[in-house]
């Protein structure tokens, strides 16, 4: 394909193609994949911006050029930016390794009840509570000489023995009794799927223990703008998601006793 | 002790006239610069010197392969092509805002081509390393 040459718009125009000029002609398949990936990334985030924010990015005066091709250019961390404040956080946005960050693509880290490093005490009262109904915080309590029941009867001065246990839950029946319940009752399976991490929600599923042993990748997205919008769709859900679980926290703490009702609901959804 | 020139594969070289003149002799004397030479074709024309010409062995099985090879079509890895596309075009125009979402999707076929060019080409490769030798009675030119 021929092109049609373009005077170079700027200083950082001209330096690009300049580099594009000196690098040698990339022969090895390798080489040509690992610069096409790079390029890839490149075109897909302005190819993004314009298509998410159409009339900031042609309003936009920052440079598309980076300074060094293995830098952000700031059109690119302008759009970082935008998603960042209106789409959903990239909260390594003002890392050193910012970069690296951006070319494996959007990172989706946890924003709901992540209980993997975080101790029971450092939730609030209401979410604790909640806990009791969790099959996963109990099995982590199981090891120990407190258990979860144990814990929240001293900590809330509470007698929860009368719990019917969750293997004899049939947790179908659970959601059909809880669904007729007024707000924020209703919210109780709901919660559940919360905390354990089984919304469907990436935001709200994601979990610290994801991040370990470097399965961060399986965190990461790419920058077209289907993607982003499924992203930030998510995200918006995930925060009505969690709004809707504070809401029945908040009613626990007004009267931590409420807990019997719920109790009560829940022994009612035990199989026969 | 007599000699006779001799040519062979374009080199004269003197060798006894007893031993010339006989077409085993001259293979058993000749076969000690190589084994082509045992079965090396001999002719002898009037008032001409005696050229030899080798008989080398043949590997492969070079007419399958030919008939595979020829047909087939030159190809670059589509990678390369693309980077290199790319490179001039950047050269030109510098980025093209406007089709960055095309260019993006170019490259995203380029890129799975590419890959998928390298995971064929290594596999032909050791379809071939791990081939067992087949002989044949036909030669290979050049050898």
């Amino acid at each position: 394909m021929k092109f049609q040459p373009i005077v170079p718009r700027s200083g950082l125009d001209a330096i690009y193609r300049l580099q594009s000029w000196v690098t040698p002609t990339r022969r090895n398949p390798a080489q040509c994949l690992e610069f096409l990936s790079v390029r890839r990334i490149r075109y897909q985030v302005l190819h993004s911006y314009q298509t998410l924010f159409p009339s900031a990015f042609a309003a936009s005066q920052s440079n598309p050029y980076p300074e060094q091709d293995d830098l952000p250019s700031d059109r690119e961390v302008e759009f970082m930016r935008r998603i960042d404040q209106t789409l959903f956080p990239l909260s390594w946005m003002d890392w050193d390794d910012c970069y690296e960050h951006l070319l494996s693509g959007p990172l989706v880290e946890p924003h709901g009840i992540d209980w993997w490093e975080t101790s029971l005490d450092e939730f609030r009262g209401g979410w604790q509570l909640l806990m009791a109904f969790s099959e996963s915080i109990h099995d982590i309590w199981s090891g120990y000489e407190e258990t979860l029941i144990t814990y929240l009867q001293a900590a809330f001065n509470l007698s929860l023995g009368h719990m019917t246990p969750f293997e004899r839950i049939d947790m179908i029946a659970l959601q059909q009794l809880f669904k007729p319940q007024p707000i924020p009752i209703r919210y109780l399976p709901l919660a559940l799927q919360v905390i354990e991490h089984d919304t469907g929600n990436v935001w709200l599923d994601a979990c610290s223990s994801d991040y370990e042993y470097s399965a961060w990748d399986d965190q990461r997205y790419d920058w077209s703008p289907q993607t982003l919008r499924i992203l930030a769709i998510d995200f918006r859900y995930a925060k009505l998601l969690l709004a809707r679980c504070d809401q029945l926290a908040d009613w626990l703490e007004v009267d931590t006793k409420r807990i019997y009702f719920l109790i009560d609901l829940w022994n009612q959804a035990a199989k026969p | 002790m007599n000699q006779v020139t001799v040519v062979v594969e374009g080199h004269p070289i003197s060798v006894p006239a007893e031993v010339a003149g006989d077409d085993e002799l001259l293979r058993k004397a000749l076969s000690v610069m190589g084994p082509e030479y045992a079965g090396a074709q001999i002719q002898r024309q009037p008032d001409k010197p005696i050229t030899v010409s080798p008989r080398r062995g043949s590997k492969g099985a070079l007419p399958v392969c030919l008939a595979v090879l020829d047909p087939a079509s030159d190809e670059i890895n589509p990678a390369i092509e693309c980077a290199c596309w790319l490179q001039q075009q950047e050269l030109q125009q510098g980025l093209v805002l406007e089709r960055a979402g095309e260019t993006a999707e170019a490259i995203q076929v380029a890129i799975e081509a590419g890959q998928q060019w390298i995971q064929l080409s290594h596999r032909a490769l050791q379809h071939l390393d791990q081939s067992t030798p087949a002989p044949t009675s036909l030669l290979i030119p050049g050898f």
